[in-house]
């Protein structure tokens, strides 16, 4: 029931995240595999990239092909800041969002106003121009062949007056939880607020929304940029996780995964882009008998999901729920 | 303040063009402070082309537009929404996955409204047993009724209905015209109504526009323009008598 509005929405997920929230964070301290750990971050990661995309697919009902370009333009503005400038401490960070947020306004602004494919040609434009560029920005970003070396991230520790470097991979599970968290508190603030709201309006009648004084393209905006935002967190993080970026990291699988996940797990739902992230981060692991039948397999699901449960997991289940309390 | 008989809707020559076809030509006309304007004319005549200027949904080829005695011409729809005109569609237009309480509460978007405020709204045009439910799932009469309270939550001055009473039976039509006499007596706003149907103009509005082929040819009174001689031509066409004249 997540996903309703209302009061019993609300106790759900306060239910819900008071559960979780604990569980995620000593998560480690009973998983001593640090394949685990590692299954466990890159899921938090494309858990983020997913709620992101939410906001565009999902809440405002906008097709973006390029999700992954402000995942790519996040971890390589990182990766440049730290191996050319030799900056990787909350700056570079600070730096990677906003270059994420010109990026996502450069694309959003022309194409958000117009009806239509347009906006889906944009951002798959965009992210075919961003892996040309990158793919061919010599010395800058690596080429082809991607940007090794790039340094773990620093925090400030106010309490001791040091800097920690984030090196092991239980800090970068602790600090992508944290950003997930983050990410996941915002998605259900912003769609419990007044911007929710005008999303819905938009989603469900543009016409009506703006007749009764609805900007649709402000707020079309403001759910481009936040789910940007995000990919571009995800997308630093990622950098200073793995130290190497390469233009594989945005590439149109990539693409077309984040948009599964967030299709599978129900699209327009809270949880569902959440649920969506887990399966299809930890299903090839699971298939990793199947090899190279894997792809066919995914296809496969995501054929059967958009044909007998368009709403996705979280989406049917609701249904279902509903239904029930109906009779 | 503003008062009853000041101009609250002044248009200036309004011309639109689409390619070659000139869908309304240079047309002008007054809408007073609490005043029901009616605009009627046979299909094609530019009624929904004009309403969609006046609303901003699309912008006139040339001419004004003046609200409130401001320039308002080619303004966007959701800003003239916050002036305060405000319209429904021909084709039903609510949001159809929401319930009819929030369909209201949607519509408050531009203020803030109470929980008491939307209950209102919805006593005022018979809509509370409905409230829990599905827009969509609702009898056409009822989501006409849905779509005019959207609007009244939105708090209209210039309100623009668009066909208000197609589909639907003298009674229902009857029981329309009751419901915004109704509501126009508590709140002031005023009312453009757009529709072919003559008895239900007639009826409800303090004056009437005609248009043909995208030109004004008479405004008046309902007396007056059911005693002009080119409305009765175009509704009912040329006598033999008065053709042979």
């Amino acid at each position: 029931m997540i996903i309703l509005k209302g009061t019993k929405g609300k106790k759900s997920n306060v239910l819900l995240i008071s559960f979780f929230i604990p569980l995620t964070l000593i998560l480690p301290l009973f998983i001593k595999s640090s394949f685990f750990i590692h299954m466990l971050i890159m899921s938090f990661i494309n858990a983020i990239l997913a709620i992101g995309l939410n906001f565009i697919l999902g809440f405002i009902g906008e097709k973006s092909l390029g999700h992954a370009a402000f995942y790519g333009l996040g971890a390589y503005t990182t990766a440049i800041l730290s191996t050319k400038f030799n900056l990787s401490d909350w700056r570079s960070l600070l730096i990677s969002l906003l270059v994420t947020a010109i990026g996502a306004l450069i694309i959003g602004f022309p194409s958000l106003r117009l009806r239509g494919p347009y906006f889906s040609i944009v951002t798959l434009g965009f992210v075919l121009i961003l892996q040309l560029f990158i793919s061919n920005g010599g010395v800058l970003t690596g080429g082809p062949t991607g940007l090794p070396g790039v340094k773990r991230l620093e925090i400030y520790n106010p309490f001791n007056n040091n800097v920690i470097v984030l090196s092991t991979d239980i800090s970068y599970y602790y600090l992508i939880t944290i950003s997930f968290w983050f990410c996941f508190l915002i998605s259900i603030l912003l769609v419990s607020s007044k911007i929710g709201r005008a999303w819905t309006a938009i989603r469900e009648n543009l016409d009506l929304a703006e007749s009764i004084g609805i900007n649709s393209f402000k707020y079309k905006l403001i759910a481009f940029l936040t789910g940007a935002i995000m990919a571009g967190l995800a997308g630093s993080i990622y950098a200073h996780y793995f130290s190497f970026v390469s233009p594989k990291l945005f590439d149109t699988f990539v693409n077309i995964n984040i948009v599964t996940m967030v299709i599978i797990g129900g699209e327009g739902t809270i949880l569902g882009p959440v649920i969506g992230a887990f399966l299809i981060t930890i299903l090839p692991e699971i298939l990793r008998f199947a090899e190279e039948l894997r792809i066919l397999i995914f296809g496969f699901i995501l054929l059967i999901t958009i044909i007998f449960a368009p709403k996705g997991i979280v989406g049917t289940i609701t249904n279902i729920l509903i239904h029930e309390k109906e009779r | 303040m503003r008062k009853r008989g000041d101009n609250l809707l002044e248009i200036r020559g309004l011309t639109k063009r689409f390619g070659g076809l000139i869908a309304v030509n240079n047309v002008s006309f007054i809408v007073k402070e609490d005043e029901i304007v009616g605009l009627i004319g046979p299909n094609g005549a530019g009624k929904t082309t004009l309403l969609n200027m006046i609303t901003g949904f699309l912008k006139p080829s040339s001419g004004s537009i003046f609200f409130q005695g401001k320039d308002v011409t080619g303004f966007s729809p959701y800003y003239l929404a916050k002036l305060g005109v405000i319209r429904t569609f021909q084709n039903t237009s609510i949001f159809p996955n929401l319930s009819v309480f929030q369909n209201i509460e949607i519509a408050t978007h531009l203020y803030k409204e109470s929980y008491k405020d939307i209950t209102e709204i919805l006593k005022k045009l018979e809509l509370e047993e409905y409230s829990g439910e599905h827009a969509k799932s609702l009898p056409y009469g009822i989501q006409r009724k849905l779509e005019i309270a959207i609007a009244l939550a939105a708090k209209p001055k210039l309100l623009l209905l668009d066909e208000p009473a197609a589909g639907m039976n003298p009674e229902e039509t009857l029981q329309l015209i009751n419901d915004l006499r109704r509501i126009k007596e508590e709140k002031e706003f005023s009312l453009i109504i757009v529709d072919h149907n003559m008895k239900f103009i007639t009826n409800i509005c303090d004056r009437i526009v005609v248009l043909h082929r995208g030109e004004k040819i008479a405004e008046g009174t309902p007396r007056e323009i059911l005693n002009t001689k080119e409305v009765i031509e175009i509704y009912l066409g040329r006598s033999v008598y008065s053709a042979s004249n």
